[in-house]
């Protein structure tokens, strides 16, 4: 038993540390080496890929956008999907509403950018960050409704049935009792909303037109060996902020979540 | 005697509440699948050339042009061949935090193995590169050490190059289901099977394995149903690895051929849509907002 045991502790760690861990921890260390090339032995302790990253004006630019085209998702994506969660509490059973919200948080991401692609076209708007924007929500709202829905089921209804006995009105209760017990909930949907549509790179390549985001930029720089370093600057940046950002997240996960909300 | 008043059609506000959203993605989601479906029956050439006549050619051509089979042949079998991969790596995993972890530590693991999907995935993808590309880390240590002079090129540009990097990124998608579905297993079923005389390799196949399809299930729709539809990492790690994904891409983009290239994503969608329709047939809706 103990040793069946001990060979399952390690299988787990090797698989954690290597297939998992071991790659995202070699681009930070490559990221500040000084060579185009991955090579062990390193070359040497440097900073100038970082350096270069910051000057050079298309990643900036793709920065800006992707902020923006997050930013835009994600209040789009919360103005649309709080709502509509309290509509899916309530029509949960309902397979064909529910079906209609979940399935376009469960297809591929290939089939949204295409659709989005020929829709945007066929009715004459022309590739922006608007479109990009816009084919962004379409995942989020079921994503939003499904992290906040998880929350209200979890609440207990005596807190707004008192509220109600005390006088309040609807809006009262809302604003009071309910908005501050799932204001976790909506917090944690609308970042990871963000982190998803600042990293999404499959519908945004289908849908952006000329325009760039930091992972078109990654894209087109990975096709380009001597930019390939600047790429794992950037990656190194994303993945030191990213971590700061999960962290945040992993307290609430650790505290009270669903089992979407931990998965995400 | 009912009379039909419209003017007393009431909404609920619970169902009010849903209706931007709903409109939103029936505009922006369900059109544009309409739209798909109307392509893939409209006649198509090379260079954008849409005629808008009905026909079969696009599907049958899946069934009669030897590459665009092989191409939607290939990628499902591979989508199969990793999901397996994945379950038979995470299975042990899964089943060590669950069962043999005390108490909640097998949790933090857990969320230790969740927090790379944070990461956007080109640069998950990236970080194989490095590792298994012409001059990255495994064909350079080899070469340091004088195992091989002529760098691997089995690695990269491969077919294994995806097999590792889609495993990389599909294992926290199993891990997690496997882990809850085992967990919530009760002890006291354990104690009864061997109570009776059952071993432990019996128990793992009438218990275990059976109460754990949930989280398979689970596993199936998040690693299956992407990697049907995947083209960035055959693009970037996959060499000459042409899959359904790649396909859509380049009619799309490249060659043009919009009813084709929506017949291509069609079967995308059709198997999508069978693989959520059965996984929710066996697992029930309920875990996507437990």
């Amino acid at each position: 038993m103990n040793i069946s045991k001990a060979i399952l502790a390690v299988f787990t760690w090797t698989v954690i540390t290597f297939l998992i861990y071991v790659p995202l921890v070699l681009v930070i260390i490559f990221s500040f080496n000084d060579s185009i090339y991955f090579v062990f032995p390193l070359k040497g302790f440097t900073l100038k890929w970082y350096v270069r990253v910051f000057e050079d004006p298309l990643f900036l630019k793709s920065v800006v956008n992707s902020i923006i085209v997050a930013l835009a998702t994600t209040a789009g994506a919360i103005l649309l999907g709080v709502p509509a969660s309290f509509s899916f509490v309530r029509l949960r059973r309902n397979n064909v509403f529910a079906g209609f919200i979940v399935i376009p948080f469960i297809i591929p991401w290939l089939v949204i950018g295409v659709s989005c692609l020929i829709f945007f076209y066929t009715i004459g708007i022309p590739l922006s960050l608007l479109t990009v924007t816009l084919s962004h929500v379409v995942y989020s709202i079921p994503l939003v409704v499904l992290v906040v829905a998880a929350r209200l089921i979890s609440l207990n209804p005596n807190y707004e049935k008192a509220s109600m006995d005390l006088g309040a009105d609807q809006i009262q209760t809302f604003i009071n009792i309910t908005l501050p017990l799932i204001y976790p909930s909506i917090a944690i949907s609308a970042l990871i909303t963000f982190l998803w549509s600042f990293d999404n790179f499959i519908i945004t390549f289908f849908t952006i037109g000329s325009d760039i985001t930091v992972p078109l930029w990654m894209w087109g720089s990975l096709r380009r060996p001597v930019n390939v370093p600047l790429v794992a600057a950037a990656s190194s940046l994303i993945i030191i902020i990213g971590s700061a950002i999960v962290y945040l997240i992993e307290e609430y996960r650790l505290r009270k979540s669903g089992f979407l909300t931990t998965l995400l | 005697m009912n009379r039909i008043r419209f003017r007393q059609i009431r909404i609920p506000l619970h169902v009010l509440y849903g209706i931007p959203s709903l409109v939103y993605l029936f505009i922006f989601f369900y059109i544009p699948m309409i739209m798909i479906v109307v392509y893939s029956f409209w006649k198509g050439g090379p260079l954008y050339k849409v005629i808008r006549v009905f026909t079969l050619e696009n599907y049958v051509r899946f069934f009669v042009d030897e590459l665009s089979r092989n191409v939607l042949v290939w990628t499902n079998l591979l989508a199969l061949l990793i999901f397996f991969i994945v379950i038979l790596i995470a299975y042990p995993i899964a089943y060590f935090l669950a069962r043999l972890m005390k108490g909640e530590s097998g949790l933090k693991i857990i969320l230790l193995i969740l927090m790379p999907l944070e990461m956007n995935y080109l640069i998950r993808i990236f970080a194989w590169r490095n590792i298994l590309g012409e001059n990255g880390l495994i064909n350079n240590t080899l070469m340091y050490l004088g195992v091989i002079d002529q760098p691997l090129t089995m690695l990269f540009h491969s077919i294994y190059a995806i097999i590792i990097v889609a495993v990389h990124n599909g294992l926290p998608y199993a891990i997690f289901p496997l882990y809850i579905t085992l967990r919530s297993i009760p002890k006291s079923l354990y104690d009864a099977a061997m109570d009776l005389g059952s071993n432990r390799i019996s128990v793992f196949f009438r218990i275990t394995l059976p109460l754990s399809m949930p989280g398979i299930a689970i596993a199936f729709l998040f690693i299956y149903v992407p990697m049907i539809g995947e083209f960035a990492i055959p693009a970037l790690v996959g060499g000459k690895t042409y899959l359904l994904g790649n396909l859509i891409t380049r009619s799309f983009l490249e060659i043009g051929n919009w009813p084709f290239a929506s017949a291509a994503t069609m079967n995308v969608l059709i198997l999508s849509l069978i693989a959520i329709f059965v996984v929710f047939k066996l697992t029930g809706m309920r875990w996507l907002y437990r």
